[in-house]
């Protein structure tokens, strides 16, 4: 016996005993150990883990929502790159179908004004004409006062007054009937007057 | 010097035989305190644990984790259930080989708490085998051939035996030593030179040891446990 041991009456203590008493020891052991390990799984172990897999299922859900969000947004940006696109192309088509409009306008307004020019040219062209004539008539007419004046004045000393009348109405005949024979008829006439 | 388990104490008779409480029971009640006070402490936190671990809360997840992926990964996706089993296990064995340190004489150098838990292996390995190749796990003992059955059946109950047996004698040998080493310096240097041992035969040994049992066992319930 020890010196504590046999204070107490109790036996001494043993390191390795192969006897009965191992048995209940090992008995006493395996309770005490399966109480611990049902403790500490009710206790510690279950409820970490559940925790664990609570976090990781909330984790995972988070992250599916993440990935949804993420789509959600890749999906609406396509779709505005696309409007994009849409308005890019919607833009091009109005500035061609107003720039092909202006071009158009711009033709029809230059038609029209050469169109416009060109009646004004021939209305100005037909004036012109309308006055030349007018000059020329003016014109043959001064001519023919003036011939009467010199003609009457050379004739007064030699013929009436009805012969001038007669010389002059041939003369006028004569030019209005053909510029031609105007040459030929007048010195016929003023042949014959002299 | 006295290696012996002492007994404090009378703790119970059975006819005329007395069972006494020991040193060994004293540490092994000592030890399962000290897990429970943690594993209720743990529980009563547990509501207050964040999204983002840290400090304490990160140890224990650790922990946790650890051990469920070490079952999963050393016996399968389907006997996930056993790690809750080992890791209460390898938390006593370790804090029981760690409690020579505080000056306690470890559960586990003692063959009852080893030879039990050595049991407790057995009885799973065989609760395994039943449970996932039924008829076939009792042909397997005559396999490959009939002859073969003494010796199949001495190598299965030597696994708890041997279990057993390389716990105790590792754990008592350190017990052993490092109380030599104890005695055989003046008191003077008891301070630091017996350090280095304790480093040794209480922190790694005891670490190696609660890995080693914990890794076998895992090893012997999956080998019984395959269909062949």
């Amino acid at each position: 016996m020890g010196a504590a041991g046999a204070a107490a009456g109790l036996p001494d203590g043993v390191i390795l005993s192969l006897d009965k008493s191992l048995l209940y020891n090992i008995a006493i052991q395996l309770f005490n150990v399966a109480v611990l390990t049902v403790a500490l799984i009710f206790l510690l172990y279950k409820p970490v883990r559940k925790f664990l897999a609570e976090r990781r299922q909330t984790i995972r859900a988070e992250l599916e929502e993440a990935r949804a969000i993420r789509d959600e947004a890749l999906e609406q940006k396509e779709q505005y790159e696309k409007l994009i696109a849409g308005i890019e192309s919607e833009r091009e088509e109005i500035l061609r179908q107003t720039h092909k409009r202006a071009m158009e306008k711009s033709d029809q307004m230059l038609f029209d004004a050469r169109r416009e020019a060109e009646v004004i040219y021939s209305r100005a062209q037909a004036e012109l004409e309308l006055e030349r004539e007018n000059l020329n008539d003016e014109m043959k007419r001064q001519i023919i006062e003036i011939s009467h004046m010199m003609a009457g004045r050379f004739v007064q000393v030699s013929m009436d007054r009805a012969a001038q009348d007669r010389f002059i109405e041939h003369a006028l005949s004569e030019w209005s009937g053909g510029g031609n024979d105007d040459g030929e008829g007048g010195e016929g006439e003023g042949g014959d007057g002299r | 010097m006295d290696f012996s388990n002492k007994n404090l104490g009378v703790l119970f008779r059975i006819g005329d035989e007395t069972i006494y409480f020991n040193q060994t029971h004293l540490s092994t009640w000592i030890v399962m305190g000290m897990l429970l006070i943690l594993a209720v402490i743990v529980r009563l936190a547990l509501p207050r644990f964040s999204a983002v671990p840290r400090g304490f809360q990160n140890v224990v997840e650790a922990l946790v984790e650890v051990m469920s992926n070490f079952a999963k990964s050393t016996m399968g996706e389907r006997f996930e259930g056993y790690g809750g089993i080992y890791f209460s296990i390898f938390s006593f064995i370790l804090v029981s080989n760690y409690s020579g340190l505080v000056g306690l004489r470890p559960p586990t150098a003692d063959l009852a708490t080893t030879a039990a838990l050595g049991l407790i292996t057995f009885a799973l390995i065989q609760i395994g085998g039943v449970r996932e190749q039924r008829g076939q796990y009792l042909k397997s003992f005559f396999k490959p051939y009939p002859i073969f059955f003494p010796i199949n059946l001495v190598g299965e109950l030597s696994k708890p035996v041997s279990l057993a047996f390389r716990l105790f004698g590792n754990m008592l040998g350190g017990v052993i030593i490092v109380g030599l080493v104890y005695q055989m310096l003046p008191l003077a240097l008891r301070f630091l030179l017996p350090d280095v041992l304790h480093a040794y035969f209480d922190i790694f040994a005891g670490a190696l040891q609660a890995f080693i049992f914990t890794v076998l066992s895992m090893t012997f319930i999956r080998q019984k446990s395959v269909t062949d």
